[in-house]
């Protein structure tokens, strides 16, 4: 089939969702949701799986999912009690199932011994007897209907003639059945007279049009077997009265020897261990009874009631890229016509408003389109945690909320990484062993909690943990060791904090099969400011640690302040800016060489000239006369001084490191209404020592500034 | 465009000369975008001296590189008269600024020498070849070198 | 006029290769998602046969097999019932729900064609 590999691919994208809604469903189950539902959609996920993989006959895939779905499918009936330990082995038969969907896909080599060991365990909770009931017969083989019933007359040279007498119950009729394709089929086994049966017949009076009234004689000269003969009626057997005689066999000329033939149900597929893939339901039962159905309770709510779309995401970014340009144009525009200095009539201003207005409305709705659920992400983390606490030795639960949360789904991508090290962590380093717990006097079983939320426009994602919270002492040693700090100076407790985030602060050496922790915490750190967000750390000594992220709700757009530095133009994103001053002489002091803090509520806030910290030539302008931007930073508040402040405005993000590379201290570019490209500061970056990669030319001038300023001041 | 090579074993590559620092260049014109006039560009920090900023590309962010500064000339005073050779090198959009575009060539490979040089110095490491004409030589700027001189920085 | 063909399964795998493999015999296939869709799809389209998976989100094989059966349109249209699940006793369900026939997955194209002209006649 030419479509083959597309249908391939369509597998294996399925098979995305519906490990998705495996693992969501056995969520639901150890939070003990053993609801029919529940397990059901659980059961189908897994069946669904093993349908689809037996089209293109993988093997490995198919007879796990069949065990792991076999063992669903008693706990759906009813026969097996989904216990603690039992849906612990749901869940990592359903890891192993996905590794094995995986490993199908790039057709790789799959962990056998995880498989097996896992395919076993399910085995033995099946019991000796239900283990393997059914042999399946994945390979797609052209399966004859000969295949399935005796071939009586193997032998058989030149022709036989039989006497067919067919009269269809009125069953026959309402399954759908039609008389004459019966009695086409059997021509095409040879050659026919057909009488039939009026007889039956009622007045018009009595004439039932759901009736069956009708019976036919069938004379068939054939060559084909009895078999084949009876094949045609198959699917009608038991629909039917029918009454097939070999009047004459060609060969031996033996006309009635022929032995009783064995019952059909004999043959029937759930007795036979061999069967085809294709199987005929030979079953008598057929009554006008009402059908039984099992699930007779309402269905349940349409989940998937709305039509989707499933778009290739390049064609969406696209979109997002002409829709960002829509934006820089309506901006350019408008500033071209604010240049022209003629004044503008209400109506053109109306108009460039309305043009403003519909090209927000656009791009709104196309980001919504990049956006999705944090779901499938947050149920990957389920994974990664039932493994870490299994390899740590820790007793631990993942808790998720919050994970209709919807995020751009390039932040979504970059965004597992980082969450599958903070997750182990949180559990290798921030859960105490379960004897620990105890004595402390909580739940030998350690809780992580990792919610998403939004919050004022941005995503907020949490990873919580109850245990002993960030050991400080430990963390300034290691601080101390590693050359970071000075062994005698003096750290508030979120300054030790933020030592975590440290390049360096973790080598290769204290790397374990998991992760330390503060393992690549800077590295963590990093990929969320390349996406735009900020991460926190929040502790209690005894009562676990909070380590907060802080996401823009799509890579694409940013609500910036243009700010002035000198003959350059910037932004800096207002998620991080507490405020703007201009600030008054007697709040500024100098604290040791060239360092200036700004007082503000109470605090000391360090200054950091924004030009001066990028290499900008500015001439030097004293301090009282530039702006300071009050912003949070790793927990701690700095004082950013720029020339100015221009407008506030939302800008579209435009990556500087697709073309050229990353530069410390910024996050991306955009391009502003004049067509220029201004550049937009990452504020953790900045407020950080100054990267020590700076080129030397700037760090001279750096300096040579620094005594210009201190003259000037 | 010149009129079909006569050459049939070796085909003739078209390469387009541009002026740096007064002195004769060229560039595979597969590599070449297209070619814009200067504008104003937006100052990178921390960046080597012969990055002279960035641009806007049609919504692209793109590098402007000094091809003078890179080669070990004096920096050029952009005006009006200076053109961005806008290349393309591993889906790396970068512009060249350079004095002027003059014209097509027409080589063909056995009219290219190795250029001697030491592979250190980027003024001779960006050069993969050397063109004699009438009108003297010709080097040849290897885009990816230029590229990879840009991205080695930091 | 090609036969129409309404193929009801909740795997999108399942409905490709159904709608790829019947279109390749020249049937016209509409697909649906489950059984509600099915059902829906079924009074839209009119179709000359059914083939329905049995478990199903939303509304079953049962489900559809009686929405069809106790409706007054079209109701003694072929049903081809098309599941993985080859338990006897699902097939006796089936039967009496008033499937007219039964074909297990993973099914290869000559079966599927030959239950299709066998209770059919196309």
């Amino acid at each position: 089939m030419a479509a083959l590999d597309a249908i391939r691919a369509t597998f294996f994208e399925e098979c995305e969702d519906l490990i998705e809604a495996l693992n969501e469903g056995l969520g639901e189950m150890a939070g003990g949701d053993h609801g029919g539902e529940t397990v059901n959609a659980v059961f189908r996920a897994v069946h669904s799986i093993k349908g689809g993989a037996g089209s293109f006959g993988l093997n490995d895939l198919v007879g796990f999912a069949h065990t792991f779905e076999t063992v669903l499918d008693r706990i759906r009936s009813g026969d097996l009690e989904p216990a603690d330990e039992l849906i612990a082995l749901l869940q990592r038969a359903g890891d192993v199932l996905a590794d094995l969907v995986e490993t199908a896909r790039d057709e790789s080599p799959f962990d056998a011994a995880a498989v097996s060991t896992t395919s076993d365990a399910l085995e033995a909770v099946l019991g000796e007897e239900g283990a393997v009931e059914e042999e399946f017969v994945f390979d797609a083989v052209g399966a004859d209907f000969d295949f399935a019933l005796p071939d009586l007359d193997d032998d058989e040279p030149g022709s036989t003639t039989y006497t067919i007498a067919f009269a269809p119950r009125r069953d026959l009729y309402a399954t759908g059945h039609e008389p004459l394709v019966l009695i086409e089929a059997l021509a095409d086994l040879g050659e026919i007279a057909v009488a039939v049966d009026l007889s039956g017949l009622p007045g018009i009076d009595a004439f039932d049009w759901e009736g069956s009234y009708l019976a036919w004689e069938i004379t068939l000269v054939s060559s084909e077997p009895e078999g084949a003969v009876r094949e045609v009626f198959e699917f009608v057997d038991g629909l039917c009265d029918l009454e097939i005689t070999v009047v004459r066999s060609g060969g031996s000329g033996d006309a009635t020897g022929l032995p009783e033939l064995p019952d059909l149900d004999d043959f029937a597929p759930d007795d036979a261990a061999d069967l085809p893939d294709l199987s005929v339901e030979p079953s008598p039962a057929a009554s006008a009874e009402t059908p039984a159905r099992e699930n007779a309770e309402p269905a349940p709510a349409r989940k998937d009631a709305r039509a989707t779309l499933r778009v290739d995401v390049d064609r969406i970014d696209r979109l997002i890229n002409t829709v960002g340009e829509l934006i820089i144009n309506q901006a350019m525009i408008t500033q071209r016509v604010r240049e022209i200095g003629v004044p503008l009539t209400p109506e053109i201003a109306t108009d460039l408003d309305d043009y403003k207005q519909l090209a927000r409305e656009v791009q709104e709705g196309v980001m919504g389109l990049r956006t999705q659920p944090v779901k499938q992400l947050f149920q990957r983390m389920t994974r990664i945690a039932r493994e870490t606490a299994d390899v740590a030795g820790k007793s631990a639960q993942l808790v998720i909320e919050g994970e209709e949360t919807e995020v751009d789904k390039k932040v979504i991508e970059k965004l597992a990484d980082p969450l599958t090290h903070m997750i182990r962590n949180s559990i290798d380093h921030g859960l105490e062993v379960p004897e620990k717990r105890r004595e402390a006097g909580k739940p030998e079983r350690g809780t992580v909690k990792l919610t998403a939320c939004y919050k004022s426009g941005d995503v907020l994602i949490r990873i919580a943990d109850d245990g002993a919270g960030l050991n400080r002492p430990r963390i300034r040693q290691i601080a101390i060791e590693k050359g970071l700090i000075p062994a005698d100076v003096d750290l508030s407790d979120a300054e030790i904090d933020q030592l975590l985030f440290r390049p360096g602060f973790s080598t290769a050496a204290s790397v374990t099969s998991l992760s330390g922790r503060g393992v690549g915490m800077d590295v963590v750190r990093t990929s969320i400011a390349a996406l735009g967000g900020r991460i926190s750390i929040a502790s209690t000594p005894g009562e676990g640690s909070v380590f907060s992220i802080l996401l823009p709700l799509t890579l694409a757009v940013l609500d910036g302040m243009v700010v002035r530095l000198g003959e350059e133009t910037m932004v800096v994103p207002i998620a991080c800016i507490e405020e703007a001053i201009r600030p008054r002489k007697d709040d500024l002091s100098r604290l040791g060489t060239g360092r200036t803090l700004f007082f503000n509520r109470g605090d000391y806030l360090p200054v950091i000239d924004l030009a001066e910290r990028l290499g900008h030539p500015t001439r030097a302008k004293k301090l009282t006369k530039k702006t300071l931007l009050i912003i949070q930073s790793n927990g701690s508040r700095v004082a950013l001084a720029v020339d100015g402040v221009v407008d506030k405005r939302q800008v579209v993000i435009k990556s500087l490191a697709k073309n050229y590379r990353h530069i410390a201290g910024i996050s991306a570019a955009t391009i502003l209404g004049d067509g220029k490209v201004a550049l937009i500061v990452d504020p953790d970056g900045i407020a950080e020592d100054p990267p020590s990669a700076g080129s030397m030319r700037s760090r001279t001038e750096d300096e040579t500034r620094r005594e210009e300023k201190k003259d000037a001041a | 465009m010149p009129p079909e090579a006569e050459t049939l074993a070796a085909p003739a590559e078209l390469y387009a000369t541009v002026i740096v620092a007064g002195q004769d260049f060229c560039i595979d014109i597969k590599r070449v975008r297209e070619n814009r006039r200067w504008s104003p560009t937006t100052t990178l920090p921390h960046a080597p001296h012969y990055l002279m900023g960035t641009m806007n590309l049609r919504g692209e962010v793109i590098p402007i590189i000094d091809l003078a500064a890179l080669f070990g000339f004096a920096r050029i005073e952009p005006t009006d008269r200076h053109v961005i050779v806008i290349i393309e090198h591993e889906e790396k959009i970068i512009g060249l600024a350079v004095e002027a575009v003059r014209r097509i060539l027409s080589v063909t490979p056995d009219q290219i020498r190795d250029a001697p040089g030491a592979k250190r110095d980027t003024s001779t490491s960006c050069i993969r070849g050397l063109i004699t004409t009438d009108g003297g030589v010709i080097r040849i700027i290897s885009v990816g070198d230029v590229v990879s001189a840009m991205e080695e920085v930091l | 006029m090609k036969a129409q063909v309404l193929a009801i399964d909740d795997s999108r795998t399942i409905r490709s290769l159904l709608a790829a493999t019947l279109e390749e015999y020249d049937f016209e296939v509409t697909t649906a998602v489950d059984g509600v869709d099915g059902l829906e799809k079924f009074a839209e389209t009119s179709p000359r046969v059914v083939i329905t998976d049995i478990n199903m989100p939303n509304l079953d094989g049962f489900g559809v097999i009686e929405g069809i059966r106790g409706g007054s349109v079209n109701k003694t249209v072929p049903i081809i019932v098309l599941s993985t699940e080859s338990g006897a006793d699902l097939k006796d369900r089936a039967r009496r729900a008033g499937a007219t026939g039964w074909i297990v997955k993973p099914f290869d194209e000559t079966s599927l064609v030959s239950v299709l002209k066998r209770i059919t006649g196309i």
